[in-house]
């Protein structure tokens, strides 16, 4: 295999077509050489490698951030269906100078976040319940995606491994006997 | 056309992009792609190819997989049920009339999480696929194109 190219970027795909808006892409590209360099990856085709293990780390940390928002309870849930609906009989049933119950609903207070806070288990759980399908999806890719990491990393170490070896001299591979 | 044949002609498992296969390409081959690469027969060469195409083919399933868990709901959906809404504030609608699209409302309502779990889970499938796919290659690339030492 040839040395790493000048610029390891090379011939890897556009991060911005892969992150989602709340993800930074100079975080990724300074993750991306952070990786490179503590797996040792050299040629072209181990840090191809290392860019899907970190997209695999990336869509780990995705899910983990979608489940903990389906469950945070001082996310507004409203449906569009409920708001549709809500604002039609609000209309229908208006008294002159009466606030729209959803405007009203945006302008009520939220408390203030809270941390390690026993007093809210109910309420996660309540969202738990209302989402609990979508969660399992989350779940399920969470569980593919550490899957696809393991695989990724596998395949990493198998590369390298071909490279050391190709790279000593009249090398022997030499198995246990014991192990046949 | 069935929904398969369609996802395989349109959407995220149709024929990748010819600039990031040749990308691709380019970086397994440690060179520029010549028109030449695209007419070669020998087993390497072909290899690499196939691998480029897997690998234009696996990004654009991470790509998709991302666009689609970034959304709870299908917008086509949502932009229907909004449509349907009008109808609840026409004065020359009849009551009847209302009632029913309020009933469409909230089946949309659900039609839009329900479609959306189900993209959810196609992308998840398609991009299993195309990274099984693609590992399946990159070893026989490996296998034809650099020689392991000798075994004792």
């Amino acid at each position: 295999m040839s040395d790493a190219p000048d610029n390891p970027m090379l011939g890897l795909s556009d991060p911005r077509r892969f992150l989602l808006p709340d993800e930074d892409v100079r975080e990724y590209q300074d993750l991306l050489q952070a990786y490179l360099t503590d797996y040792g990856a050299r040629g072209a085709h181990e840090v191809r490698q290392v860019e899907l293990i970190l997209k695999c780390d990336y869509d780990i940390e995705r899910q983990y951030r979608m489940i903990r928002a389906h469950l945070d309870p001082f996310t507004s849930d409203t449906s569009s269906a409920s708001e549709i609906l809500s604002e039609f009989h609000f209309e229908t049933l208006k008294a002159a100078g009466a606030q729209s119950p959803i405007t009203t609903r945006r302008q009520s207070q939220l408390p203030a976040p809270l941390n390690n806070d026993p007093r809210l288990t109910p309420a996660v759980a309540a969202r738990y319940g209302k989402w609990r399908d979508l969660i399992e999806v989350h779940q399920r890719e969470l569980n593919f995606a550490e899957r696809r990491r393991r695989r990724a990393i596998e395949l990493l170490f198998t590369m390298q491994d071909r490279r050391r070896r190709n790279a000593t001299e009249e090398a022997v591979v030499v198995t246990d006997p014991g192990a046949e | 056309m069935s929904a398969a044949a369609n996802a395989r002609t349109h959407g995220a498992q149709s024929r990748p992009e010819e600039a990031a296969v040749v990308a691709h390409l380019a970086r397994i081959l440690d060179r520029p792609v010549s028109g030449l690469d695209r007419l070669a027969r020998d087993p390497q060469t072909l290899a690499a190819l196939r691998l480029a195409d897997c690998e234009a083919r696996l990004d654009r399933a991470l790509e998709h997989h991302a666009a689609q868990f970034a959304t709870k709901r299908d917008p086509e959906a949502d932009r229907l049920s909004e449509s349907v809404a009008d109808l609840l504030h026409f004065d020359w609608v009849e009551d009847r009339d209302r009632r029913d699209a309020a009933r469409r409302v909230m089946k949309l309502d659900q039609f839009s999480e329900n479609i959306s779990a189900r993209r959810k889970r196609l992308a998840s499938r398609y991009l299993r696929e195309a990274q099984s796919a693609r590992d399946r290659a990159l070893a026989a690339y490996l296998e034809l194109n650099i020689k392991l030492p000798k075994q004792k």
